[in-house]
């Protein structure tokens, strides 16, 4: 019982930065039926943006680790800083493909995928690298589980934004933009809708989420690497494909599921299934629902 | 009756026609430019390129102060800046003169301007070379092959030339004397690019090359050999054929480059096999190592290693020819069977995680595959008593094994190249073509589209396997570590860079691929970094590649026109579901 | 010509290679109902999207309010005044009937003139009202077209172009549209049609144009094409 309640704690985490990378994956391909595979590079990026600001942080300001400014701080250059990489890829490598046939995108994200890590790995590091500890190392029991309230802060934190997205998404004036825009965006163009202008917003809006996710990930796991986005990536990609793809509600459904489900594949079938476990899912997802546990839809 | 705003807009239009034609007048002025920056790019050959000598593991690259004549890098500078300057004149002199001409010009400069900046560059990034100890030669003759190109933009704005056309046939001789000429021009290329060792000079050869093909190609050279190729088509293969045959008593007590060559074949066997999956069929593979991989681990378990689990002997031909392929087909055939039916970018990422999960059973199901460790000590293959790795000797010469592999390859290659020409002169070759394009209609036209899909993805898987198979001999070991996602993409960026769905487009890719890293290896550390951004560049700017099938042309280019026109395709993507 | 709302000036329309528009001028003056009739790929709907500029012209030139907009994106048309109803009404199934007429609105910032407008269209169709908080997809056709016509209105346009609103529709549902628009028309709209339903399309415009393989063959007044034989034997059935 322990046990149980230690994974499915373990998984449920794991869980909530799958989530806020599928939230980009699903509202890309929502709108423009592009698998961004550059995206969990931005997750990566986000993480290592994170670094890097605590990096600077610690020289100017003498930052020590579990300090809720730096936390703060860190998260926010994350947020601001992951758009414009997002932007930049659909302005100067989708963009100009949008009426190229589907491969042409798709292998640019590819490559932009590539270019990504290799920058990260030739101009920086190659190596595993630590992440500091910014969130107070605490921790409670819970049903004879251990739970570190960095957990349950990772937890709140993708809710919060997923429930903030999708009130944008429902509500707001360019959130039903973004909905008629996916629905069908030669008509939303004649309603006056900018579609150039939203379609930039989703790569706002997704990158900006990923950076969280990155951060979060590299305080989850304490360390990170160029690679780290690869990963990550393709399993929140499968995340938002086990959800219903272009299904917000579905796609954070999605990744919690497949971080439960990862973290009890790994401990009952052994560590080094692990992945093998969440490819296999998405392939049996593809094959007998592939329109996903929620139905695709595109947004709320 | 219009307003001032629409007055304003057709003013400016007609302000601009008119600039035009003004400048299509003074066309001479900047056209005097583009002989003058050659003269500059050959003056800044001449001037020291660097100001002590650079060391690079031991080996000394050219350009040095002492070096007042030419070598080296300087040497592919100079042949640039005299292409610049003679076909600068040359056109200048031209009675008529079109836009088409300004291009293949602008070419040369960029290729004048951008050789020694890439050069230096890379002294300064990779080589740890300080700015301070460049000479003033790579900026002077990039600062001439900059004037060159900025002249060379003046003749844009005239008409451009009529499209290239094949030559016609003048003579029997003529023509045969192309075809050798241009195929030993080919080969002395290549046998030349293998010459060079210093790095620093490879890369001034191979801008120049780039360079000079690109202004063949732009002034029709390609397309006009196009002609007597195909008129002479069993000669030229023929030629070819001799000329590859000889290739081993070039590199004479050399076997590397031969062994990189047979590598290169390897690649091309590989590459082969996906270009039916992504070229022929349009669905992209992204586990496309997966199916290499099975068929090297094949190999590798029956063919007699030193140190594995399993003890079970068969035939190398058997295994090549027939084990490894089926078992990989297999493969491709279970995973596509279910997956098939789905939409080509889910394709995409379902291979990708297949590709994953046949990496991480190799490292896991330790009793059969030895995991992380992989498998070593693969022996050479033997066939009929005779092993592969012994060479042989004909008429005094003597082979060595490498160049049995080499002769392999080129085996399969021939034999692969065969059957694909075969296969898309077939039904299913058109049924390929019909899936890619619209599968929707294809379906209506009564082909059934997931058994021709999975006809690719099985062909594809099948070379795969063979290349796989080959290669655990060639490399001598397997590891799970070898067939990783990083591989998938270099062989789909040879079959991007070669042209999707044009075989001898992919054979070149996979060459280029393949030979450019080898030269390069100081930077090997940028590899798939510039992988990267080549597929972006490419799918950008020349998504057929470098040597296009006529049809995937037509299809890929959208020009600025026709993209503005069919703007209502904007989100063509979606018809796709 | 002074009072041209909408002026098209020999405009070529390309999709690809293939010529779809070869040279196709009209205007429409203010407070007309203008239809644009012809067959099946005349290239009335090129036409349309090209004024609404969701497709350029490769040559020649179109007005509106004596200003040139083939240059300009469809989005920054829309602000000008022009909305339309597209072809297959082509409303936003998945979002609801009031989020459909919100969309309409979306190039307005007066809120208060927006919740005037609903009410307004909501009048002029009670069954929008009824099915407001409905997903749009789940309406009849009937029902989807006036829910595209309420959207294009909802952007207060001077200029309202209509592509085949009567297609697919059962004949009294028809009449109801075509009754709509001739009142919309009388309180002042300038109206765009584009028809295949030539006869009901005639009787109700002002003026007319026919349109043949990317041309215009025929201009007149609305009463007249009704009579004109060429008219009749092609477009109206008759022998």
């Amino acid at each position: 019982m322990d046990e149980f309640v230690q994974q499915l704690a373990n998984g449920v985490t794991k869980g909530s930065y799958y989530a806020l990378i599928a939230l980009g994956y699903t509202m890309v391909y929502g709108i423009i039926q592009l698998i961004n595979f550059a995206h969990g590079e931005v997750f990566m990026l986000g993480a290592f943006i994170g670094l890097w600001t605590f990096n600077l942080g610690v020289t100017a300001f003498g930052w020590g680790s579990t300090s809720l400014v730096a936390l703060v701080v860190v998260l926010l250059m994350a947020t601001l800083l992951t758009p414009l990489i997002g932007v930049s890829l659909e302005r100067f490598a989708y963009r100009p493909l949008r009426n190229a046939p589907r491969l042409a995108p798709l292998i640019t994200a590819l490559g932009a995928s590539f270019a990504l890590q290799q920058l990260v790995a030739v101009f920086y590091s190659r190596g595993q690298l630590a992440f500091p500890d910014l969130f107070p190392n605490t921790s409670f029991q819970i049903g004879g589980a251990n739970i570190q309230l960095l957990w349950v802060f990772m937890v709140a934190l993708a809710l919060l934004l997923t429930f903030t997205l999708t009130a944008f998404i429902r509500t707001t004036r360019l959130g039903k933009a973004m909905r008629a825009t996916a629905e069908d965006p030669d008509t939303a163009r004649l309603m006056g809708i900018n579609v150039d202008m939203i379609i930039a917003l989703t790569f706002i809006i997704g990158s900006a989420l990923a950076g969280i996710g990155g951060v979060l990930a590299g305080m989850y796991l304490g360390q990170v690497n160029f690679f780290m986005g690869f990963i990550a990536g393709l399993k929140a990609f499968t995340a938002a494909v086990l959800g219903g793809i272009g299904n917000i509600a579905g796609a954070v459904l999605g990744a919690f599921l497949l971080g439960i489900l990862e973290t009890f594949g790994a401990a009952y079938l052994g560590g080094e299934w692990q992945d093998v476990f969440a490819f296999g899912v998405l392939i049996l997802v593809l094959v007998f629902r592939p329109t996903g546990l929620l139905g695709e839809r595109v947004a709320a | 009756m219009a307003a001032p705003t629409a007055v304003a807009g057709r003013n400016r239009a007609d302000a601009r026609a008119e600039a035009m034609a003004r400048l299509r007048q003074r066309v001479r002025l900047p056209l005097v430019a583009v002989p003058a920056g050659g003269l500059v790019g050959i003056l800044g050959s001449y001037l020291y390129w660097t100001l002590s000598p650079v060391r690079v593991e031991g080996v000394p690259l050219t350009g040095r102060l002492a070096d007042y004549g030419i070598g080296g890098v300087r040497t592919w500078s100079l042949l640039l800046a005299l292409a610049v300057l003679v076909y600068g004149a040359l056109v200048l002199r031209a009675r008529s003169r079109n836009a088409t001409q300004g291009e293949a010009l602008a070419r040369l400069g960029i290729g004048l301007a951008v050789l020694p900046v890439v050069w230096a560059l890379t002294l300064v990034m990779f080589l740890d070379v300080e700015v301070g100890r460049l000479g003033p030669g790579p900026w002077v003759t990039a600062a001439g092959g900059l004037l060159a190109w900025l002249g060379a933009r003046g003749l844009l704005a005239a008409e451009p030339a009529p499209a290239a056309e094949p030559w016609a046939r003048r003579s029997m001789l003529v023509d045969l004397a192309v075809v050798v000429v241009a195929e030993l021009v080919a080969f002395g290329v290549f046998l030349l690019g293998i010459e060079i060792d210093d790095p620093g000079e490879f890369l001034g050869f191979f801008i120049a090359l780039t360079a000079i093909a690109a202004t063949l190609s732009t002034i029709g050279v390609f397309k006009g050999l196009a002609g007597p190729f195909a008129r002479n088509e069993g000669v030229a293969i023929a030629l070819l054929a001799v000329l590859l045959l000889l290739f081993p008593f070039t590199q004479e007590g050399n076997t590397f480059w031969i062994q990189v060559t047979a590598q290169a074949g390897l690649f091309v066997l590989a590459a082969l096999g996906l270009n039916i999956v992504v070229g022929s069929a349009g669905l992209l593979d992204l586990g496309y190592v997966a199916f290499f991989g099975i068929g090297a681990y094949v190999a590798a378990l029956t063919g007699n290693a030193l140190l594995t689990n399993v003890n079970f002997h068969l035939p190398f031909l058997l295994v090549v020819f027939i084990v490894a392929p089926v078992v990989a087909a297999i493969f491709g055939v279970l995973l596509g069977a279910p997956t098939l039916r789905l939409r080509g970018d889910y394709l995409a990422i379902v291979t990708l995680g297949f590709g994953e999960i046949v990496r991480i059973t190799l490292n896991n199901l330790d009793p059969i595959t030895r995991g992380p460790n992989g498998i070593s000590s693969i022996p050479d293959p033997v066939v009929g008593g005779w092993s592969m790795g012994e060479g042989f000797t004909v008429a005094g010469f003597e082979i060595s094994g490498n160049s049995v592999y080499f002769y392999l390859l080129l085996a399969l290659i021939a034999l692969t190249l065969a059957t694909i020409y075969r296969l898309n002169d077939s039904r299913i070759g058109r049924a390929w073509v019909a899936v890619r394009e619209d599968e929707v209609a294809a379906a209506a036209m009564g082909i059934n589209t997931t058994i021709i899909k999975l006809l690719a993805f099985g062909a594809g898987a099948w070379f795969a396997g063979m290349a796989g198979a080959v290669n655990a001999h060639l490399l001598t070991q397997v590891s799970p570590d070898s067939y990783t996602f990083p591989f998938s993409v270099l062989i789909l960026a040879m079959v991007v860079l070669g042209g999707l769905g044009n075989p001898p487009g992919v054979v070149l890719g996979a060459i280029i691929l393949t030979f450019l890293p080898e030269k390069l290896r100081e930077f090997s550390d940028i590899r798939f970094l510039v992988f990267g951004f080549a597929l972006i560049l490419i799918m950008r700017f020349r998504p057929e590649g470098l040597l296009p099938s006529a049809r995937r042309r037509r299809e890929l280019h959208a020009t600025g026109e026709t993209a503005a026109a069919e703007s209502q395709q904007l989100f063509d993507v979606r018809s796709g579901t | 010509m002074d009072e041209a709302l909408l002026d098209v000036k020999d405009i070529h329309v390309f999709y690809g290679n293939i010529e779809a528009v070869k040279g196709l001028s009209f205007h429409v003056n203010r407070s007309e109902i203008v239809c644009l009739i012809g067959a099946n790929g005349a290239g009335k709907t090129t036409t349309l999207r090209t004024v609404s500029g969701l497709l350029r012209p490769r040559e020649g030139a179109i007005f509106y309010e004596e200003q040139r907009i083939d240059l300009l994106p469809a989005h920054e048309v829309v602000t000008l005044g022009v909305a339309q109803s597209p072809e297959g009404r082509r409303i936003f199934p998945r979002m609801s009937v009031r989020e459909n007429l919100d969309m309409g609105a979306f190039i307005r910032r007066d809120a208060a003139g927006q919740r005037e407008d609903m009410d307004r269209i909501m009048e002029l169709f009670p069954i929008l009202k009824e099915r407001a908080r409905q997903a749009a997809g789940t309406l009849s056709g009937g029902e989807q077209q006036m829910l595209a016509m309420g959207r294009a209105l909802m952007a207060r346009p001077r200029l309202l172009l209509l592509d085949e609103p009567s297609m697919g529709l059962a004949p009294l549902v028809v009449q109801t549209i075509f009754d709509t628009i001739r009142d919309i028309n009388e309180q002042g709209m300038t109206v765009l049609l584009v028809e295949q339903n030539a006869a009901q399309a005639l009787s109700l415009a002002h003026r007319g144009y026919v349109i043949e393989t990317g041309k215009i063959v025929l201009e007149d007044e609305a009463s007249a094409l009704l009579e004109n034989e060429q008219v009749r034997k092609a477009y109206l059935g008759e022998e």
